[in-house]
């Protein structure tokens, strides 16, 4: 599903150089559950920042099914992201103005489908993660557990093949980590591939693999 | 005059254009100045709306960022921004309006030959205000389809 060739990524500082990914090599297959872990630094975020295809420089190879999204324009680069990407924050980035329905809503909104396409859409999601009765509330009314819990619910939605979510449980409580790590093996074992990068060896636990990063490099893999 | 009387004074020798002026002269500086501060009034909303669109959009720059990661491309960015602008602009011109139809009263006594209700000066100054708002809105508007998601995101 996603192969990985030599990515790099560098901040050049007058002559100087700043490596923050050197050579990355990896594949995750589908229906894969992959932890991205290592010191603050390593450059975890940065990586699955490049797979989310929110950050545009880098060099190598970097193919997403059949699509060499090193190749592709912005344009395209979008196309592939919408068609397959979901991404979870740790700080959930719920817009504060919206409600938990029009936070839903809002990745649809950017496709192509239609408003009432879009609202079963949003209906069913709301349905399946039990939260139909806070549609109407805003993001400041809910904990920071149900915040991520929509954050999740809008990165499902447009039901992606790829789930990207960058330390999901870093600004929760031990429990509320646990429903949402809970939450993302149900959608693994439903089928998305999950790529996560935290620094809990007992949310790295929920998934099958490990890619362990240090200054950059990939220093083991299991 | 001087073959009906020599001795007469003759004073303030003026010509049909030099009389002419002096009886307009008062009301064209009036409209001068009243243009002159319409205009500045102009500018001045339209220098607002420019720095109000700006401050919001770079408040919103966290937002924009993640709307881009969530899949908005940034032409939707840059209709968002025109669009609050425009909404903006909507608002004073109908306030605008309410105030100018209840000031007829008191400007039909400084008008010539116009009625102080003409709807064709109401379109076009409300048309010329939203071109001014939209020529406001353009820069935050391209500078808000330029944000880096990333960066956008971090800075957060």
């Amino acid at each position: 599903m996603i192969k990985l060739t030599n990515i790099e990524k560098s901040y050049r500082h007058g002559l100087s150089q700043t490596f923050v990914l050197r050579r990355v090599n990896a594949e995750i297959k589908q229906g894969d559950f992959v932890s991205i872990m290592g010191p603050s630094g390593a450059g975890k975020s940065t990586l699955l920042h490049i797979l989310g295809m929110h950050d545009s420089a880098w060099t190598g190879e970097y193919w997403l099914f059949e699509d060499p999204v090193h190749q592709l324009s912005a344009k395209d680069r979008m196309r592939v992201q919408k068609q397959h990407i979901g991404f979870v924050f740790q700080s959930y980035h719920l817009l504060d103005n919206l409600t938990v329905y029009e936070n839903i809503d809002l990745p649809l909104s950017y496709r192509d489908v239609k408003k009432s396409e879009r609202e079963g859409m949003v209906a069913d999601i709301l349905d399946r993660f039990n939260i139909v009765g806070k549609k109407d509330l805003f993001p400041n009314q809910l904990s920071g557990g149900q915040q991520q819990l929509v954050a999740i619910a809008r990165a499902v939605v447009a039901k992606p093949t790829l789930i990207l979510a960058d330390e999901p449980t870093g600004n929760l409580h031990t429990d509320q980590g646990k429903e949402i790590m809970e939450l993302f093996r149900r959608l693994n074992e439903a089928g998305t591939t999950i790529v996560q990068v935290t620094h809990s060896q007992a949310n790295a636990a929920y998934g099958r693999r490990v890619i362990n990063l240090k200054d950059g490099w990939i220093v083991d893999e299991n | 005059m001087a073959e009906l009387d020599r001795d007469l004074p003759v004073g303030e020798v003026k010509t049909i254009e030099q009389i002419i002026s002096d009886s307009t002269g008062q009301p064209r500086f009036r409209s001068f100045l009243i243009a002159s501060f319409a205009g500045l009034a102009l500018l001045l909303a339209a220098v607002g709306v420019y720095g109000l669109i700006s401050f919001t959009v770079a408040q919103r720059i966290p937002e924009i960022g993640v709307r881009l990661a969530l899949g908005a491309n940034p032409w939707q960015v840059f209709s968002l921004v025109i669009g609050q602008g425009l909404k903006l602009a909507a608002l004073g011109i109908v306030i605008g309006l309410a105030v100018a139809a209840a000031a007829t009263r008191f400007m039909s006594g400084l008008l010539f030959n116009t009625s102080a209700t003409d709807p064709v000066v109401y379109a076009s100054l409300s048309a010329l205000l939203l071109t001014m708002a939209v020529l406001a809105c353009y820069v935050p508007a391209r500078r808000a389809m330029r944000v880096d998601p990333m960066t956008a995101l971090r800075s957060e």
